[in-house]
């Protein structure tokens, strides 16, 4: 056995998980009065957590949810149903704008200089970049807050 | 139909399931299975009960639209205590109170000690061992009332709720060592409150 005293943290563990303790430990606190008080503390400590009684809310909480969310699907459900319309909407968007003034834009195009264009291309894409990083820190924040599972 | 042999939660994968095509009143079993750990959180980390009733229903309305999002690597009732740690977190940052903070001094830490002596209940009677554990019980309970929030609810998830590590680690996003090193400090201080109290008498 050591003289010095053992530290709260050993302590701590000699209560929670003595079969884990190190013998100088144990044999610490079976022998020192100082130690052994110290522990039963944590006893009294420990004890006193485990018999508070837990509380319960006063209300029907599952009546509240439930009238807020009868009728409805969880959000993803909805959300895949009404994608594939936007979807559709937007290819037939795309493909009459193409339709109608493909040639018009191929000749606008055309009739810019190459360094306007490559200044043009260059600029939109660092701001797409940006955009998309800033897309991937908020989502990843989002992530780790509520969807770990 | 998922074989619940081959899952390690069959039960929350089947009341998922069951959700997800369309019978939402399966729900009511989630929240009557899980409501015990949010009122846990939220009893702790919460003092006004108009702000409970808000968080609590919020907390089951988010975990119904994520609900799709649920990947199983927890359990339901991990992940939706989570959501409740997560959702009171930002309520106590939004009324900018404090969180963590324990006002401690450890230099009076040996003088407490000495006192630490005096718990040695061998000394005395089984009668008056039992009247002295009643009244440090319920000093104790007070005191862990005055504990900051995030420090009682790590103690009433350890102590009082039963949870592993790993399950606290998960509900709160803490990293392992942080979460036992705030439970050892709340614990020390507790510790030391108990010790104050006999210190200046009133036990």
């Amino acid at each position: 056995m050591t003289d010095e005293h053992i530290s709260d943290n050993d302590i701590q563990q000699y209560v929670l998980d003595k079969p884990n303790c190190t013998n100088a430990i144990i044999e610490h606190v079976d022998i020192c009065p100082s130690c052994k008080a110290k522990a039963h503390i944590y006893q009294l400590l420990f004890s006193a957590i485990k018999h508070q009684s837990k509380p319960i809310f006063e209300f029907d909480l599952a009546g509240l949810v439930l009238s807020c969310i009868t009728n409805h699907k969880p959000a993803n459900s909805k959300a895949t149903s009404l994608v594939w319309p936007f979807a559709f909407f937007g290819v037939c968007s795309i493909c009459a704008i193409g339709y109608l003034f493909g040639q018009h834009l191929i000749n606008m195009f055309l009739s810019i200089p190459s360094i306007s264009m490559y200044l043009v291309f260059t600029a939109a894409i660092t701001l797409m970049c940006f955009q998309g990083i800033e897309m991937i820190t908020k989502y990843k924040k989002k992530i780790n807050k509520l969807d770990f599972g | 139909m998922v074989d619940k042999a081959e899952t390690n939660n069959p039960t929350d994968q089947y009341l998922i399931e069951k959700i997800l095509s369309g019978n939402t009143k399966t729900f009511e079993i989630i929240i009557n299975n899980t409501k015990g750990l949010v009122a846990q959180i939220a009893f702790k980390m919460i003092s006004n009960d108009e702000d409970r009733r808000d968080i609590a229903q919020e907390v089951y309305l988010k975990a119904f639209k994520d609900l799709p999002n649920f990947r199983f690597r927890s359990k339901l009732s991990t992940w939706i205590g989570q959501i409740t740690y997560n959702t009171c977190l930002n309520y106590l940052e939004k009324k900018k109170l404090v969180l963590l903070d324990i006002s401690d001094n450890d230099a009076h830490d040996e003088v407490l000690d000495v006192f630490s002596n005096k718990f040695n209940l061998e000394s005395i009677s089984e009668t008056e061992s039992r009247f002295f554990e009643k009244e440090v019980s319920e000093i104790f309970k007070l005191e862990i009332e005055k504990l900051p929030p995030v420090y009682k609810t790590l103690i009433t998830l350890y102590h009082n709720e039963e949870l592993s590590y790993e399950e606290i680690i998960q509900i709160t996003g803490l990293p392992e060592g942080t979460a036992k090193n705030y439970l050892f400090r709340a614990r020390k201080y507790l510790k030391k409150q108990i010790l104050r109290k006999y210190k200046r008498g009133d036990l």
